[in-house]
């Protein structure tokens, strides 16, 4: 029996299976990505947006690892450089650091016992003041932190809630994906 | 050789050290997880008081202040219009002529015409109170309305008595 678990193989196949499980993922963000920007826009005096990518980020987390969770997110915000220019990568980049880094954190902190509820509303909140820090940063906003704060943390709670359910319902036939066996041709 | 007790299938199941059987309860899939635990409505309950601190701080009485909109194109300050109750015009910038704001009797000011792609200016719709901002992320326009001290009466009264 062959089986394609990380533990059991050589170095090349393991490899190769890590690639291709984060370049699934990253599919999955990018196309999560441009559904996001098809819905309506939410209700906001702050561009925000739903945040769908971070399904797959999580899942990427929860499924594979810190290491595949942090590849599916900067890739992400790298295709978004390409495509959407620079300013727009770097507001992505910024948003998405953060995020990543604070679901990372817990992640290890809680040694994987956060519930999914706490993991995407904090990775959606913390996705929204990383955007908002950049734009302070780079004089788009000003002085409007107070403001604005409420926004950030209310629709990241809903928009994490969202994301949230959206995982719970995609875990198992994403895990089935991944842990799925490969038998030798005899 | 190892079974497992419920779906006796030998794969996937390790030896532990105490039993010789190992069953799928001893080793959770990860798509297991948790959705939500009773404590996380803690987390809900402060993250909610920050959310209402931070609303409550930004919504402060300014019928008495004195307020004006300040432009930022390029992070440059360009004007500062004065919103005082009763006027009602547009405002057009040079450098941004694709932009027009338009300022209403009702001490508000609002971004009317952007080319820009998302109309996130536009949907913001008519800013009035300090702090309040409209952004147009891809013009590089910011408008932010600032607070430029009380023209109250009653306190000048108060100082004189």
């Amino acid at each position: 029996m062959l089986s394609l678990d990380s533990k059991h193989t050589s170095g090349v196949r393991m490899s190769t299976t890590k690639l291709a499980r984060i370049a699934v993922l990253l599919a999955l963000a990018l196309v999560l990505g441009i559904v996001d920007g098809m819905l309506p826009p939410l209700p906001s005096p702050v561009p925000l947006r739903y945040g769908l990518a971070n399904v797959a980020v999580m899942a990427a987390l929860i499924l594979l690892g810190s290491g595949e969770a942090f590849s599916v997110a900067m890739l992400k915000s790298v295709f978004v450089f390409l495509t959407r220019g620079l300013f727009a990568g770097l507001v992505s980049m910024s948003g998405t650091l953060c995020s990543i880094l604070l679901m990372l954190a817990i992640e290890k902190g809680t040694r994987g016992r956060v519930s999914i509820f706490i993991l995407s509303v904090v990775g959606a909140i913390t996705h929204n003041f990383g955007q908002f820090l950049f734009l302070i940063f780079k004089d788009v906003y000003r002085s409007a932190f107070v403001y604005v704060a409420p926004f950030l943390i209310l629709f990241g709670l809903l928009t994490g809630l969202l994301s949230a359910t959206l995982l719970r319902m995609t875990m198992k036939p994403l895990e089935v994906l991944f842990n799925r066996k490969i038998r030798p041709r005899s | 050789m190892l079974f497992c007790r419920k779906c006796s299938k030998q794969e996937d199941h390790e030896r532990s050290d105490d039993r010789n059987l190992v069953t799928h309860d001893d080793k959770p899939s990860r798509a297991q997880r948790v959705f939500f635990r009773a404590r996380d409505l803690l987390f809900l309950v402060v993250l909610l008081a920050i959310a209402l601190t931070f609303f409550l701080l930004s919504r402060k009485d300014v019928s008495s202040s004195s307020l004006e909109a300040q432009v930022y194109i390029d992070g440059e300050l360009v004007d500062r219009i004065v919103l005082k109750a009763g006027v009602d015009q547009d405002h057009r910038f040079a450098a941004r002529p694709a932009v027009r704001l338009h300022q209403y009797a009702d001490r508000t000011i609002a971004v009317i015409v952007s080319d820009c792609p998302d109309k996130t200016c536009i949907n913001t719709g008519k800013i009035g109170k300090p702090g309040a901002f409209a952004a147009c992320v891809p013009n590089r326009v910011l408008v932010v309305i600032v607070e430029t001290g009380t023209t109250d009466s009653t306190q000048e009264v108060d100082v004189v008595t």
